[in-house]
This record gives C-alpha cells, structure tokens and sequence, in this order.
C-alpha cells in the first residue's frame, strides 16, 4: 500500500463518515462531495484519467449539485439538526458491514475478478471506447433511452398544464 | 412615426384618456373626439391582493437602502416565490429633510433655494414651479425675456433628466454604465451653461417671483444654440445604440405593463403615464408660461411597458429640442425681472395658490396658503417621483427581481424629491 | 529562432539537471505547478489593467492613471489593498463553509489550466483524457459557487449562487458538447494530439485550423457564446448582477477572499479563452506557414489577449440578459444547435473523398448550410422581435 493511497483512503472513509454523521444536511452533502473526490483522485492514483474526469463531471458536477439543489428547494422541513444516518444506528450499520464484507468477498474469493487485474495502470480510452460502442453497445443504448424517459417522466411532473383548474378552497 | 393628430388642446383635458385605439386610426381621416367628461371611473384601489399560495418556499429580501440600483436610500420589501415577485413595498423616508417644515419657517424668497435640492436633476424645473406658484399667489407678472429664458431653461433641464435617466437605465439593465457615460458626455455640456448662467451645476437657483434672477452673460445664448443644435445627433446616436438592441427589446418589451386605467386612478403624471397612451401634458393643458407659442407635439405611448417608457423619454428629448431651437430664435430683448417687485420681505396678500408645472418627472406642484406674513402658513409639494412611485407594486407582480429593478429604474425617481 | 521557441522548455530542462536523479520528477513538478500559478496570476494583474483601461476609453474616461506609468502599478495597489483590508465573516455565517469557498474557487481552475498546452511542448500535464478533465474542473467550480452562496447567510448570495450554478449547468451542456464534437473530429481527447491535428497548411499558406472548417465555425462561435456564459461575462453575467443581486455569492466576502473569487474568476476566462483557443485555433500554431518564425508560446498567448480584449469590448457594450431568457437561450437554441454541429461534422467527414469538382466548396455549402438554415430558424424562433414587433407612436399636437 502505497502512501498516496493511504492518504486518499484515509480520506475518503473520513469525509464518508462525515457524510453520515454530521448534523446539517447541507454539510453532509458538501462531506459527500468529498467522499466523492477523494474516489476520484483514487482513480487517477491507479492511472485511470478518463474515469477521474468522469466521476468529476457526473457525481460532483451534477449528482453533487442536484443533491443540494434539493436540500435548498426542500429547505425546513424538518431535516435540520438531525443526522441524517439509518435509524436505528444497528440496521445502517448491518447494511454497510453487508455490502463491504460482499465486495471484499467478491475480489478475495471470484476468481474472474482477480484475473482482471491490468499490468499497466494506463486504461487505453480508444479501448474503452471501442469495447462500449461494440460489445456493449445495447447495453449503452439502453440505459440512455432509460435515462431520456426518466427526464420525459421529470418534465412531465415538473410541467404545469394550463388547463387543470386550481383546487376551490 | 405616424402623423401629428389634430387635437383641439381645450378638449384634451376633457379626453385625458387616450382611448383612441391605435389600430381605429386613420391619420389621415378626422379624428372622432369622444364625448367630453371623464373617462375612467374613479375606482378605489384596493389593498395588495392576498399572496397566492406558492409552490416552494417564500423568500423576503430587502433591497435596499444601501443597493446600487434603487437610486439613493430606497427600499423595496420584495417577497419572492423563486424569483417571481409576489409582494413588493416600497420603504421611504431616509432622506427626509422636513423640507414642507422648513418652508413654512422661512420666507418666500429664503425657501427658493431649497427647491433645488427636490429634484437635484431637475433644480431649474423646480425653481420654476416654486416661482410659479408665488407670483399666482401675489399676482406677479413676468416680463417677455424672463418667460423665455425660463423656457429654455426648463427645456434643457429636460434634456438633462431624460438622457441622464436613459443612461440610468441601461445601467440597471447591467451595461456597465457606458450609456450613462455617453448621456453624461452630453450633460457636462449642458452644466456648463448652467454654471455660466447661475454659478451652480447641479444646485441652480435663478428664478425669481416676477422674473429671473440676472441677465444672460454674454455669449450664453450662443453657447446654448450649438449645444442644441448638435444634441439630435446625440440623440441619433443613442437610438442608433439602443433602441433596436436585441436585449433591450427583449428585457423592456413587456414588462411593468401600467395599464391607462390604474395610470390614471394613481395620479401618475408625466412620461409613465404618456407612455400608457394618455395624452396629458400641462404645457399643453395649462399652457403656463409661453409655452402656447411654440409648435411641439405630445408623444404618445402605446403599451405602457418599459419599452415605451424609454421611448417617451426619447422623443420627447427631440421635441423639447424643437422647443428650444423655436425659443432661441424668438427670445426678446428686454428686462428680466419686474422692477417693482421687492424680493427682500416679499410678503403676499392672505390667500391661497398652486402653481404647476410639467415637470421633467411628471406633474410638479406647489401649494402655498398665505396668511399675509413673510413666511406662507402652509407649504405643501406635490413631487411626481413620489406619486409615480406608488404604482410601483403594480407593475412589478409577477416579473422578477431583475425586472423590478429596470421598472423602478423607468419610473425616474429622485429620493430627493420622493422624501423632501 | 528554434531556441526562442524553445526557451522556456530548455530552461527547465536545465534546472532540473542540476538536481539528482531521484529528485527531479518532483522538481520538474514544482516549476510547472509554479509557472501555471506564476504566469496566469500576472496576466490576472495585467487582464484587471487592461479590463479598467479598455472600459475607460469606450467609456469616454480615461481610467486608471495615477499608479504608475499610465495606471500600469494600478492592480499592485488593488492587491495591496486587498491584503490590508479587514477580512469579514458575517457572525451568522458557517465559518468553515465560508472560507473554504473562495479557496475551492480557485484550485480548480489552477488544476483545469494545467493542461492547456501553451507552446510546442509547453504543457504541465498531458492527460489522455484532457479535454474532459478541463470540463470536470468547472463542474467543482459549481460546488464553490454554492458554499460561497450558502455558506454567508444571505438572502441575495443564496440567490446568487443559485442563478449562477443554474446558469453553468445549463451552458455547460453546449460547452461539453462543442467541444466534443472537435473530440470526435480529431479522435482523441488530448489537447496536445487536438492541436496536433490542427498542423499543416491550406494551399501552403492557410493553416488548418478547425475555425476555417463550416462545422469548426459553428462551434467555434457557440463554444464562445457558452464559454462567455460559463466565465459569467456580459451579457450573461447574472450570478453578479451588480445592479440586482449586488455580486451575488461574492456579496459577503471582503479582503484577500474577495480578491481570491476574483482570481477565479478570470483564470476561469483564461481557461476558457485557452480552451477555445486550442480546440478550434490551432493553439500555440501560426495563422499563415510565412508567420511561423514567430514563437509558438507568443502565438498562445497573443491569441489569449485577443480574447480577453474580445471579451472587455463585450462587457463595455452589451446590456444584461434576464435569467429565464438565459435559460430559453442556452436549451433552445444553443443546444440544437451544437447537436447538429454533430450531423454538421459528419457530413464534412463523409464527403472528404468526393472527386467531383469543386468539392470543396460543395462540402462548405453542405456541411455549412445546414448550419446557416438552421441559425436563420432557431435565431428566428427565440428573437424577441418575433413576438413584439416594430411600435408606432402617436404624437398629440
């Protein structure tokens, strides 16, 4: 283990932490956007520029944003001041010893995970590009005509239509 | 711009209504003058309407009194539902100088220089107005000169305000003030004159009850026709810049819609309320001064957005223009200043006048009572920038903060004048 | 004439020569890291100059001109003055949140200018994958934004930071995609192999710039309108609306920190001018083969003043649009049309083999028109003249 990788992880488990237990939502939205960064910069220590500058531009350009968006157009109702963390503690906890424990399991013991590790920490993005656009293309086509529906659907939630009368109160 | 209607002045008061509509026109035809009485019914208005309930959160700024673009100490309560206005209340008061108070513990003459200090734009108007008032109230005649000079000082008063306020607005409207500046290029012009005439740039005071203060200097006039006869150019210019820029047209078209009813239920006076379509000017309603002998046209507005708003200010530049050169040329020589006035104690019989003017803002007014001491016994002021202020939450429902700021910026206020 | 060009190059070479073998990654890392900060904060200081003094003369004033000859000492004194200031944090405000802001503001545009290339082998870090990083950076901008906004406790920064993060992302779209579709031309998202693909000359004379290409002009043009959006200069610089939300989510810093928002600020334009410069001006390239005796770093660089000499004139001309007409703007017509810059692209590479005559300018009239129709529709659909039409004004006499 390297001491850059010391740092970033260090880091990262702190700022998920964070995350989790700090008590204003707004704070634990920017820890998370830590979190997020500190992942990133964990990519680019492995060699994986494309990757770093896509978990940028998506999680802490965009999903990052829409998160505070949220907190600030949903802002007082009720969440400010408390953690933000599973209650009971025990049940998040379980969940989050479950879903590590499968990760670690999954590399330590399949053995197809292992044998997928690169030589070179340098990830041909042509590769990348010719694997997505061939192999997994319906894949890729998919989860976009996935993705468009999702915004049609927000749209249509968000859209006001002219004609439905306001309630008579 | 279509052809001069041919409205007998005399019913224009009668028909301050402009209900002509545009499309009915037919410049060529005679116009069918509606029938005499006041068009619009008196309609109270209410209290603000109750706030509809928002989607999201409310949110309460106050702009102001320290922001750069309410104008001097004024203050806007705005409530927003995102960036929709739903309430707004204009807070005033912070530059309040007891000036009505003041006027009543001073004499008539004393009082003359505190009118500059209203409408610090617009200090020769006021001076006008104030002097106006005065000589109805001791029955003073003007002599021929005077009333000229008075006239053209109004007039480039006027060239003054609504260059300036064009600047002024375009700076609202985030042009980093390089309007303002070209407008201000063309105001030092006229300050010159202004200190030639009267020692002061901005604080003028050089009316007098019965006349003007001084004569001319020598070579003024002169100096006043080249700044008049290269000022349509500068309004050329302006237009050429401004009023065919796209993002003019798209921020002002539209928006602050002040409809004739509510314009005239308010009192709002001066180019808010031309620019709403009501034919309403006192130069040609009351036909004070000379202002009978010189040909002039009333510009008209036909949306009352901000837009022609705008517009009025820059046609009505070109027709005071027209004003000036016209007086120029006629002015005669003679006295200034009716000699048997004795300005020192000047005291007025026991009675009662209002003097007004057509103010570059609106309708200015002086309400003086004597009660036959040096000091009047009331002094009351109507400023047009107050009363055209009131309409202000009107206008700005439903638009946004960026639009209420280039609204307030149309209705050309002076706090100055708005507090006293 | 080479070792001009070279200068800086060789510079470095030599003073990490004289350091051991196992120091000199960390050394050569130390001098680029220096030169990016170095370099960008002086043309800060000479952009603030040029902004006050360029401003002044469209303004009819003079502008600064008391420190120094012509004003030049004009931004030392501003720094100065920054330093000394008193540095404010409103008491209601999140201490933490609030200072961090402004420095978050800034280290991400130090990171994205790194990899800009501003001469032939002046570049600190020649990512694979350049083009996305630069944009990645920006989207951590969006984060500063709202901690600045946030973090003060005030009504108008918090409004402020919301326009302005709306804002970015909004045109962040376009920008992407603009620069994508050069990405797709070149196949490669270096910056240093975009510009390589710019070499070599129309007719041995006109370099092959992919500005002088119809799709290349297209995007060129909506990647300067986005890149003005995303530096937040007139006309889209509502986030600072001096004259409606005061400066926005920079409203409640004061000193050294405001100055820092500052900083950011035009290095974000830096950036930006850069970015358009390498995507579709040939970088640190030569307009004409006869030019080329002139340094590559001088050519980036005298580009760069351009810009911001472009972007001056804008901010001294042009009034300021309203949020809801930015937002129609940049999904209405920019996105439509950087979208079909990308039919436009494919076009002009389909038909690169033609063999009838006059191909040339066939695939200019193809390529191009398409874009030119679909300006003339979109422009028409968003004008506002569409909707109001001219006025008449009547005159009462």
């Amino acid at each position: 283990m390297s001491a850059t990788f010391a740092i970033l992880a260090t880091w990262t488990v702190l700022a998920a932490l964070g995350a989790m237990a700090l008590r204003k939502p707004v704070h634990a939205a920017l820890s998370l956007v830590g979190a997020l960064m500190g992942v990133a910069f964990t990519y680019l220590n492995l060699g994986a520029e494309f990757i770093t500058a896509v978990q940028v531009l998506v999680y802490v350009g965009a999903v990052a944003i829409l998160i505070v968006f949220v907190l600030q157009l949903t802002r007082g109702e009720g969440v400010e001041g408390e953690s933000l963390a599973v209650q009971p503690a025990s049940l998040g906890l379980g969940i989050a010893l479950l879903v590590t424990g499968g990760l670690i399991a999954a590399v330590v013991f399949l053995p197809d995970w292992r044998a997928a590790w690169p030589e070179k920490g340098d990830v041909a993005l042509k590769r990348l590009g010719e694997v997505l656009m061939n192999r997994y293309v319906v894949a890729l086509e998919a989860i976009g005509l996935l993705l468009t529906i999702a915004m049609i659907g927000a749209v249509l939630i968000a859209l006001k239509r002219p004609d439905s009368q306001p309630p008579e109160s | 711009m279509s052809k001069p209607l041919d409205f007998d002045a005399a019913e224009q008061l009668a028909m301050a209504t402009g209900d002509v509509e545009p499309e009915q026109l037919d410049h060529d035809a005679p116009v069918s003058l509606p029938p005499p009485g006041p068009r619009y019914e008196a309609v109270p208005r209410a209290a603000s309407p109750a706030i509809p309930e928002p989607e999201g959160e409310l949110l309460e700024v106050s702009v102001g009194p320290h922001h750069p673009s309410t104008h001097g100490v004024f203050r806007m309560n705005v409530v927003l539902d995102g960036e929709k206005i739903v309430q707004l209340k204009p807070v005033f008061g912070y530059l309040h100088r007891n000036h009505e108070k003041l006027g009543e513990q001073t004499t008539y003459l004393g009082n003359m220089p505190y009118t500059d200090r209203l409408d610090y734009f617009c200090s020769l108007s006021n001076n006008w107005a104030y002097a106006l008032a005065v000589e109805k109230l001791a029955g003073l005649k003007v002599p021929e000169r005077a009333e000229y000079i008075r006239v053209i000082t109004a007039e480039l008063t006027r060239l003054v305000n609504h260059s300036s306020l064009v600047g002024f607005l375009l700076h609202d409207m985030g042009t980093m003030g390089t309007p303002l500046m070209y407008a201000f290029r063309e105001r030092e012009k006229i300050l010159d004159a202004f200190e030639a005439l009267t020692g002061a740039r901005m604080m003028c005071n050089y009316h007098r009850f019965g006349g003007c203060r001084v004569d001319l200097p020598p070579g003024w006039l002169d100096q006043v026709r080249t700044i008049v006869d290269n000022f349509p150019r500068f309004i050329d210019e302006m237009e050429r810049l401004l009023s065919e820029n796209e993002v003019l047209i798209a921020r002002t078209h539209g928006v602050g819609v002040l409809p004739p009813e509510l314009a005239v239920n308010a009192g709002v006076t001066g180019p808010s309320l031309r620019a709403s379509g009501i034919n309403y000017d006192l130069r040609k309603v009351d036909r004070y001064g000379i202002y009978d002998r010189f040909q002039f046209r009333v510009p008209l507005g036909e949306k009352g957005d901000v837009y022609d708003r705008y517009m009025m200010r820059i046609l009505e530049m070109r027709e005071s223009v027209k004003i000036l050169q016209q007086a120029l040329r006629d002015i005669p020589e003679g006295p200034v200043i009716d000699p048997k006035v004795r300005l020192r104690n000047f005291t007025p019989p026991v009675g009662e006048a209002y003097g007004r003017i057509e103010a570059p803002k609106g309708e200015l007014g002086f309400y003086l009572i004597s009660d036959g001491s040096k000091k009047p016994y009331r002094y009351r002021i109507r400023p047009p920038s107050f009363i055209n202020l009131t309409v202000l939450e009107d206008m700005c429902r439903g638009h946004t903060l960026a639009d209420a700021v280039i609204i307030l910026g149309a209705v050309d206020i002076v706090l100055g004048e708005v507090d006293r | 004439m080479n070792a001009l060009d070279q200068l800086f190059v060789n510079l470095k070479q030599a003073i990490v020569g004289w350091f051991p073998g196992e120091w000199r990654l960390g050394v050569s890392v130390v001098i680029s890291a220096a030169a990016i900060v170095g370099v960008y904060a002086g043309l800060f200081a000479i952009t603030t100059w040029i902004e006050r003094k360029g401003l002044g003369r469209i303004q009819n004033r003079p502008g600064p001109n008391r420190v120094g000859p012509f004003g030049l000492l004009q931004p030392l004194a501003d720094g100065l003055k920054a330093l000394i200031k008193e540095d404010i944090i409103p008491q209601r405000a999140d201490r933490l949140v609030h200072t961090l802001a402004p420095i978050l503001a800034v280290v991400p545009v130090i990171l994205a200018l790194a990899v800009i290339p501003v001469g032939r082998n002046m570049v600190a870090v020649d990512l694979q994958a350049g083009l996305i990083f630069f944009f990645a950076m920006g989207g951590v901008k969006e984060i500063a934004v709202f901690m600045a906004g946030w973090g003060s406790r005030n009504a108008y920064s918090l409004l402020g930071s919301m326009r302005a993060i709306a804002q970015m992302i909004s045109y962040e779209m376009p920008l992407v995609l603009s620069g994508l579709v050069v990405a797709m031309a070149v196949g490669s998202l270096s910056l240093v192999d975009i510009i390589e693909a710019q070499a070599g000359y129309y007719g041995g004379v006109l370099a092959r710039w992919h500005v002088f290409t119809p799709w290349g002009l297209a995007g060129f043009l909506l990647f300067l309108v986005a890149a003005t959006a995303e530096a937040n200069r007139t006309p889209f610089d509502l986030p600072e609306g001096e004259s409606e939300i005061i400066a926005g989510h920079m409203l409640e810093y004061s000193g050294f920190k405001y100055a820092l928002f500052f900083l950011g600020e035009y290095m974000g334009l830096f950036g930006m001018s850069g970015l358009a410069i390498t995507l579709f001006l040939g970088g640190w390239r030569a307009p004409f083969s006869f030019l080329e005796w002139i340094p590559s770093w001088m050519w980036f660089f005298g580009k760069l003043f351009a810009f911001i000499a472009f972007f001056v004139w804008l901010r001294g001309t042009l009034p300021r649009l309203r949020a809801d007409q930015l937002m129609e703007f940049a999904w209405k017509f920019m996105l439509p049309m950087v979208l079909l810059d990308v039919v436009a692209l494919a076009l002009w590479q389909y038909t690169a083999h033609w063999s009838v005559p006059l191909a040339g300018l066939w695939r200019w009239v193809l390529s191009g028109g398409l874009m030119f129709v679909a300006y003339l529709g979109l422009a028409r659909l968003i004008s506002p003249r569409r909707r109001v039409g001219p006025r008449t004004y009547r005159f009462a006499e």
